[in-house]
């Protein structure tokens, strides 16, 4: 199982996840940019998530909500679509919505995704968040808290890069 | 956390913190390197404190500012906590890719 790797800024709140995936790149892009697909893994486990829209172009509109499986959908994310390279890399906005799909969040947080093929058959995800808003983290802590329940733990090796020159 | 990245967020107090990582410096060495203005660079440090970031100790007649860790530490392990959710979900997205091969 590949690991994944965490490199963290904390002045500029910047965070880089990289991840390999055992597919080729253009299966991983349909992974991120196809309704079925995105059910299939977004999760957490015990969690169905339900996709309204994934309008996969520039000031395209993606909107999806989450809840507990048999269940209504308890939180509803509704992210714009910033700059759209087909097969290699998708930028987008974030931010907490509703069922409607109504912007309810202007403090929401950028996200770049670059899909990178290392060899045939491996693919290098690149993800890079930039942390803006105070009130928008917040929410993002109480959603990852949400998530972090009933979440089996999926053992997996991440390697944090240590804190540069922060001990002195 | 929220505190740490609010002061955080103006970019002069950035710019403190990134000096500070050097080493502790006195108020006039702050308004020298980085050329702002004292009472700037006072209002900011006042900021920096507030939030936990800066601890100040009298030296002589100065007094000398350096990073406090725990602040650090604190939004540190909030961005693991972020970056767990993540592992857990590229997990599941690795376990679908592996299931439509087989």
């Amino acid at each position: 199982v590949s690991a994944l790797r965490v490199r963290k800024d904390l002045e500029t709140r910047e965070v880089v996840l990289e991840r390999e995936l055992p597919a080729s790149r253009d299966r991983v892009w349909v992974s991120w940019t196809t309704a079925a697909d995105l059910e299939a893994w977004w999760g957490p486990t015990g969690w169905t998530t339900t996709i309204r829209s994934l309008d996969v172009r520039p000031g395209g509109l993606w909107h999806f909500g989450m809840g507990p499986d048999g269940g209504a959908p308890e939180v509803w994310i509704r992210a714009v679509y910033s700059e759209v390279i087909h097969g290699s890399s998708l930028s987008y906005v974030e931010g907490f919505s509703d069922e409607t799909g109504a912007d309810l969040d202007p403090e929401s947080n950028a996200v770049t995704v670059d899909f990178i093929e290392l060899d045939p058959g491996v693919t290098r995800l690149v993800m890079r968040f930039r942390f803006s808003s105070v009130e928008r983290l917040e929410q993002i802590e109480r959603m990852g808290m949400t998530e972090g329940y009933g979440e089996a733990f999926d053992r997996l090796d991440i390697h944090l890069e240590p804190l540069e020159g922060k001990a002195s | 956390v929220i505190e740490t990245m609010s002061a955080l967020a103006e970019p002069n107090r950035l710019a403190i913190v990134e000096l500070l990582r050097d080493g502790p410096r006195s108020v006039n060495g702050i308004v020298a390197a980085l050329d702002l203005r004292q009472p700037l660079v006072s209002k900011h440090l006042k900021v920096l404190s507030g939030a936990g970031l800066v601890v100040a100790r009298a030296q002589a007649q100065q007094r000398i500012y350096q990073l406090e860790q725990d602040r650090f530490r604190e939004l540190d392990s909030w961005l693991d906590s972020f970056a767990e959710l993540w592992a857990q979900r590229l997990g599941r997205l690795d376990a679908h890719l592996r299931k439509d091969q087989s």
